[in-house]
């Protein structure tokens, strides 16, 4: 993951007004290991999110997107096919 | 057998009152706290023990808003509210210093000329404005009114600050208390949702001839395709709701 894709998890977050905590605790509710100082890290860059953990905080903030009434799903998973570059 | 003489009653009859003061308030931490409760007792005990008129207490709430609790009548509650809108009076001064804040002739000062003059009508001279604080927090402030241009003695004032000291440790106990409950609760709720996403992964993993990690890949893309959460669709599969090999990549 690119410094541009842990962009979008903590802009997500933002928008979402999901605090830390709020989001730790839903990554950690579908299987996440990494605890909540780590996942802060992450998003402030000085953790390399692994595959697993991305996806985990993808869908625990996409999750909370649709809840909210937004079904978009942005935040892509590790799977997800790599749109064209240039 | 020594008999209480006539001079010594009111101190004993203080010192049991003052006794009881403290046991009530005290038990009122034993079981969950109403907080209104408690520092309507607060307030009630301050009049009967002190000497005040009236009292009343504004509390800060989680947002930082002051509320007006536990006023002895409408006139305390006017004046407690007068302070909060006005942002100025002994009540503010003490919650902003975090000292206890008294003035033994209100008719001697300006400081706070609204609330100096609400108190002249209603007959206030003196007033008395303690602190509810605990080690650098400070929750809230007990006002407490006067008729008499007269400061509370020493004495008092040291007992007001201990009444008030022992409300506000059950207060932040409260709060703890809660704070802890609503922990256990979402961590109960997290963990069962873990457990059954572990469960639904297993029941996939040997009749597809997949991995754990396949197992949760299809559950999140079963779940991202029908909008549903995660631990719904796990659930789904643990209770029979849904089969297993409806749960394929696209």
């Amino acid at each position: 993951m690119v410094d541009d894709d842990v962009d979008l998890l903590e802009m997500t977050r933002r928008t979402l007004g999901l605090s830390i905590t709020e989001l730790w605790w839903r990554y950690f509710a579908i299987g996440g290991m990494s605890s909540e100082l780590e996942v802060e890290a992450i998003l402030l860059h000085a953790l390399t999110p692994t595959s697993e953990d991305w996806d985990l905080l993808a869908v625990a903030l996409n999750e909370r997107s649709s809840e909210l009434g937004d079904d978009s799903y942005s935040i892509p998973y590790s799977s997800d096919p790599q749109p064209p570059q240039g | 057998m020594t008999r209480v003489s006539e001079v010594s009653r009111p101190i004993v009859e203080r010192q049991a009152l003052t006794e009881r003061a403290f046991v009530e308030l005290v038990d009122m931490m034993i079981d969950d706290l109403d907080v209104v409760d408690l520092l309507t007792v607060l307030s009630a005990r301050c009049i009967e023990l002190l000497g005040v008129v009236d009292a009343g207490i504004l509390l800060a709430d989680e947002g930082g808003n002051l509320r007006v609790i536990g006023s002895s009548n409408e006139v305390v509650e006017r004046l407690e509210l007068l302070q909060v809108q006005t942002e100025q009076g002994p009540c503010i001064e003490a919650l902003q210093t975090g000292t206890l804040v008294a003035v033994a002739d209100l008719s001697s000062t300006s400081t706070w000329p609204l609330f100096e003059a609400e108190c002249a009508s209603a007959g206030y001279s003196s007033v008395c404005a303690v602190p509810l604080r605990v080690r650098d927090r400070t929750l809230g402030c007990l006002n407490m009114f006067v008729s008499n241009p007269e400061p509370l003695s020493i004495a008092d004032v040291t007992l007001a600050r201990a009444l008030t000291d022992v409300a506000t440790i059950a207060i932040v106990e409260g709060q703890a208390k809660r704070a802890a409950a609503t922990r256990e609760a979402q961590l109960r709720k997290a963990l069962d949702s873990r457990v059954v996403i572990e469960q639904a992964k297993g029941m996939m993993v040997v009749p597809s001839h997949i991995d754990f990690d396949d197992a949760f890949r299809r559950l999140r893309s079963y779940a991202r395709a029908r909008r549903l959460g995660i631990a719904a669709v796990a659930e789904s599969i643990v209770t029979g709701v849904l089969s297993v090999e409806d749960v394929r990549l696209p």
